[in-house]
């Protein structure tokens, strides 16, 4: 499989009027042409500010990327300049956001905003491009798209808005879409309607995406790999499949353990994970997840981990992986 | 993230008793109102106005008394002096001391600027308050009534109230509270009914605190930043509606002064070069409300830190 | 929409009739009678004067047929010319005061607007505070205090302009200046946070995310949704405008409807007063109306509310 997206120790600060907030820390993870690969973590663990950094989006007047690569069919996108930025936005990368309710102008007609960027993009007249609207809007499920369109946002429910933005993010056949956390907003039995449109749409146009959410439901539902962020760096990265079967580090752990099953017995407590993740305007020398660790060594409260492998396809940042690391400790865990 | 850092085998050793404190919120709880003050503090401009406000107090207080002259005392051989060591501010057209009668003047337009900024305080918190908490066909009724007194212009109403009235520092303020209240009132009700959806509120009541503790407790304390911020901006518009009565002869009357009148007196003063005249009140004026706008615009951002970002 | 149109225009004239009846209400509770002043008046004219305003008749009987007079646009006649009717003045004033008016809005809502999204996309950079302190200036110079400035240096000291008077366009640069500040520097601070409230909106970066052009941005997405709060004011501002230019006409002797009401309040001229109130409050509850109207047509989620009720 080809990489479309790989990015290399991306650091992002934000400047408060605190000081510097070191966002994100040093992440690495890639996207394989024709994948879902989920981006999971508590809110402020960085997938957010990850996400938008691939498409330049931050906010430059108080944010600025510190070190890293994010390549983009080999070519940097940290490098690019905002004028050609703008060719790749919403043509080859697009975005759908979490809120449908407000991320849609809400003065302007529905079929202009799904236009609009085909006409800058692909250079089609504009009853073209309506007619390429029309068929977007039939293919993600709005009834009577020829009406829909001449109407405002404010006139469409929040699983219909979500709906026009996804076929926003589509109009101009994009090789990645980055979905964060698209169904957060929605009523539950909208969410599965709009996760499933977005595998079938995934799987018949053969896009990328990035699919951030917090919702580990959503992961095995849909996705093919996951990244799993803390505290503005990635703490394990494999296949659904192995890091639900085998989750290695402590931390996707605590959240596989954290979602409520059905099989639990009615007097057994939902487990939580201790404490708050670090404040990352000074961040911790060590381990970032130490302090709420329940396997902690000393090593950890000194040192950052890298990520190892333990296989050819998972990867984890935690010393417990680690040769020196008593393998005790490991099997105590396993068994956990 | 290291890669080249020194292991040893006896770092790799569990450790057990350093999740007991994880909970605890270590971050100090600072009261609202002093957070308030410090956000205040680091706004220059607001720090200038609040600065030049109390200048103007002292000055409104001692200023009269500094060099000697009384504000209605004329010196026909002295008239339209420029600043000079004897009349710092120099002379007018009948001979008075600038200086004297432009503090004299601060404190009849600062008297009229915070009594007015009380009054309408204290109805507009009455009338909407009563508004607020009431709801259904009170408020609708009470908010029409408000409404249409609302769709007279202001000043246009001042003057018209001010023909009728005779002249003199309560004449003017009545004018001004007759209409003047209104914005409050409808701020105060705004708030109140915002509030009284507001989750925190409703918990109270839920858990069956009395209604006037909950007032005590939650409104006021989250109504009163707003209403601050209404109060600090009227002061200066006060001030800039007597200006504007004085100038058109329904002011404070002769030999008392305003600033407002003394502009007016000046007006022609242009004409001879004597602009001094004319420049040293509508300095003034313009100053006190630059002060109380900054300092208004400060409270509001610091009182509304989600502004500020 | 038509039903909201006509809701719309029943309310403004019950706002109007209210106005008329309150300012008549105010104009008839000036001490003693208003014609008593003209001592050596002739006892037969000053009976015909009586007859001719039925101020023998009882109150309500004189205000039913005042408003009877209203609705023919008849504002009835002068007390100190007998020449002239009040609609003489207003039919010669109103197409002055509409002149300067015009000039003034226009220059207050566009260089207003360009201050306010210069300011807010340029956020804490020089642009932006160079743009706030012109707008804070201009909250606290009062209109007839600029105007006097104005006056000293532009006509007085450099000879740019002309001093006063209605003569020639170049007679209208000054008084339009003096008379937009205001509003200017009011439009320019709220168009700045409206942008700011604006460009933090989810929408923004969604545009952003498209690719769209940061032109095409700012005009479809953000100016577009940031004008509205300011489209709300328009009529706030043109009350304050329209009192503003009682002052700005008698200080530049320009004829419009004015300075006919300040001659009006120095001559105690009670028709002309109340005349040109009325007509002044026709006037501003008309563009209010036109701008209630204007705004459910640029804002299609009021349109909706308004279809509901």
């Amino acid at each position: 499989m080809k990489k479309l997206l790989e990015i290399k120790d991306l650091k992002v600060n934000f400047h408060t009027y605190l000081g510097e907030v070191q966002a994100v820390r040093g992440v690495s993870f890639h996207v394989n042409q024709g994948e879902i690969v989920a981006l999971v973590g508590e809110s402020g663990c960085g997938k957010s500010v990850t996400a938008k950094s691939i498409m330049k989006l931050l906010p430059t007047a108080f944010s600025h990327y510190k070190s890293g690569e994010i390549l983009y069919h080999s070519m940097d996108l940290l490098k690019v300049q905002e004028k050609e930025m703008e060719t790749i936005r919403g043509n080859e990368i697009s975005m759908i956001f979490q809120d449908p309710m407000t991320s849609l102008n809400p003065t302007s007609k529905i079929g202009e905003q799904i236009i609009e960027g085909l006409m800058k993009h692909k250079k089609v007249s504009k009853s073209e491009a309506y007619r390429k609207a029309k068929e977007l809007l039939e293919l993600v499920g709005i009834p009577q798209p020829e009406k829909r369109m001449n109407q405002y946002p404010h006139e469409f429910s929040g699983g219909m808005r979500q709906r026009v933005v996804i076929a926003m993010a589509l109009v101009c056949e994009p090789q990645l879409i980055i979905a964060d956390e698209p169904t957060t907003a929605l009523d539950v039995t909208i969410q599965a309607q709009i996760l499933k449109l977005i595998k079938d749409l995934q799987f018949k146009l053969n896009t990328s995406v990035i699919l951030i959410t917090h919702d580990l439901g959503v992961v095995a539902e849909i996705c093919d790999r996951v990244v799993v962020m803390y505290a503005g760096e990635v703490v394990e990265s494999g296949k659904v499949e192995e890091i639900f079967a085998n989750p290695s580090h402590p931390y996707t752990k605590g959240l596989m353990k954290s979602v409520p099953r059905l099989d639990m017995s009615r007097n057994e407590s939902l487990y939580s994970i201790v404490g708050s993740p670090p404040n990352l305007l000074h961040p911790p020398n060590g381990c970032a997840f130490y302090s709420r660790c329940e396997y902690a060594m000393k090593v950890c409260q000194k040192h950052s981990p890298n990520l190892m492998e333990i296989n050819t396809t998972q990867q984890t940042a935690c010393w417990l992986y680690h040769p020196m690391a008593n393998p005790v400790e490991k099997e105590s865990m396993g068994g956990m | 993230m290291e890669s080249n850092v020194h292991l040893t085998k006896d770092l790799f050793v569990p450790i057990q008793d350093h999740l007991k404190d994880v909970e605890k919120i270590n971050s100090p709880t600072v009261s609202f109102w002093r957070d308030v003050w410090r956000r205040l503090k680091e706004n220059k401009l607001a720090m200038a106005g609040l600065m030049v406000t109390l200048l103007l107090l002292l000055l409104a207080a001692i200023g009269p008394y500094l060099n000697g002259y009384s504000y209605y005392e004329q010196d026909f051989t002295q008239k339209n002096l420029t600043p000079n060591a004897e009349h710092w501010f120099g002379t007018d057209q009948a001979g008075r001391d600038i200086f004297t009668r432009a503090w004299y003047g601060a404190r009849i337009s600062l008297f009229i600027g915070f009594m007015a900024a009380m009054i309408d305080f204290i109805i507009g918190i009455f009338y909407g308050g009563i508004a607020g908490l009431k709801g259904g066909r009170a408020d609708n009724v009470m908010m029409r009534i408000s409404e249409i007194l609302y769709s007279i212009p202001y000043l246009l109403m001042v003057i018209l109230i001010m023909i009728v009235l005779e002249r003199g520092i309560w004449p003017i303020i009545i004018a001004m509270s007759i209409t003047g209240w209104i914005p409050m009132a409808r701020l105060v009700r705004g708030q109140v009914m915002q509030l009284k959806e507001q989750d925190f509120v409703q918990a109270a009541n839920a858990m069956g605190s009395n209604t006037l503790w909950v007032l005590r407790k939650h409104l006021v304390p989250n109504t009163m930043g707003p209403i601050l911020v209404n109060v600090t901006l009227t002061v200066p518009n006060a001030i800039f509606a007597e200006a504007t009565l004085s100038f058109l002869g329904l002011g404070i009357p002769a030999p008392e002064a305003s600033w407002g009148t003394m502009v007016s007196d000046a007006l022609g003063s242009i004409l001879i070069g004597n602009f001094y005249q004319l420049a040293i009140p509508a300095i003034l004026i313009s100053l006190t409300m630059f002060a109380f706008n900054v300092l208004g615009d400060g409270l509001r951002d610091a009182l509304d830190p989600k502004l500020r970002k | 929409m038509l039903k909201y149109i006509f809701k719309r225009f029943l309310w403004s004239i019950l706002t109007l009739w209210a106005v008329i009846t309150v300012t008549f209400m105010i104009m008839h509770f000036i001490p003693g009678d208003p014609f008593a002043r003209e001592g050596t008046m002739p006892e037969a004219v000053y009976k015909n004067l009586n007859e001719h305003y039925h101020l023998d008749q009882p109150l309500f009987i004189q205000y039913t047929r005042y408003l009877t007079s209203l609705i023919q646009f008849d504002f009835g006649p002068s007390l100190k010319s007998n020449t002239m009717t009040v609609n003489d003045f207003i039919k010669q004033g109103f197409p002055v005061s509409l002149h300067l008016g015009t000039q003034a809005i226009l220059l207050a809502v566009v260089l207003g607007m360009i201050l306010g999204v210069v300011a807010a996309y340029n956020r804490n950079k020089w642009q932006d505070y160079l743009s706030m302190i012109l707008a804070i200036v201009g909250i606290s110079v009062p209109s007839f205090i600029m105007a006097t400035f104005l006056i000293n240096f532009f006509a007085v000291k450099w000879g740019i302009f002309p001093v006063a008077t209605w003569k020639s366009w170049a007679h209208t640069v000054l008084p339009t200046i003096a008379l937009s500040m205001m509003p200017m520097a009011f439009i320019a601070r709220l168009m700045r946070s409206s942008m700011l409230e604006v460009l933090s909106q989810d929408y923004m970066i969604t545009a952003k995310a498209k690719g769209l052009k940061g032109k095409f941005i700012l005009i479809h997405y953000a100016i577009k949704n940031a004008i509205l709060p300011v489209v709300t004011v328009l009529g706030i501002l043109t009350a304050n405008l329209i009192t503003g230019s009682f002052i700005i006409e008698s200080i530049f002797g320009i004829p419009g409807i004015g300075e006919l009401f300040v001659k009006g309040i120095f001559n105690r001229d009670y028709p002309v007063i109340l005349g040109s109130t009325v007509f002044y409050s026709m006037i501003l509850i008309f563009l209010i109306f036109i701008i209630d109207i204007a705004y459910t047509w640029l804002d299609p989620r009021i349109k909706v509310i308004g279809e509901n009720n």
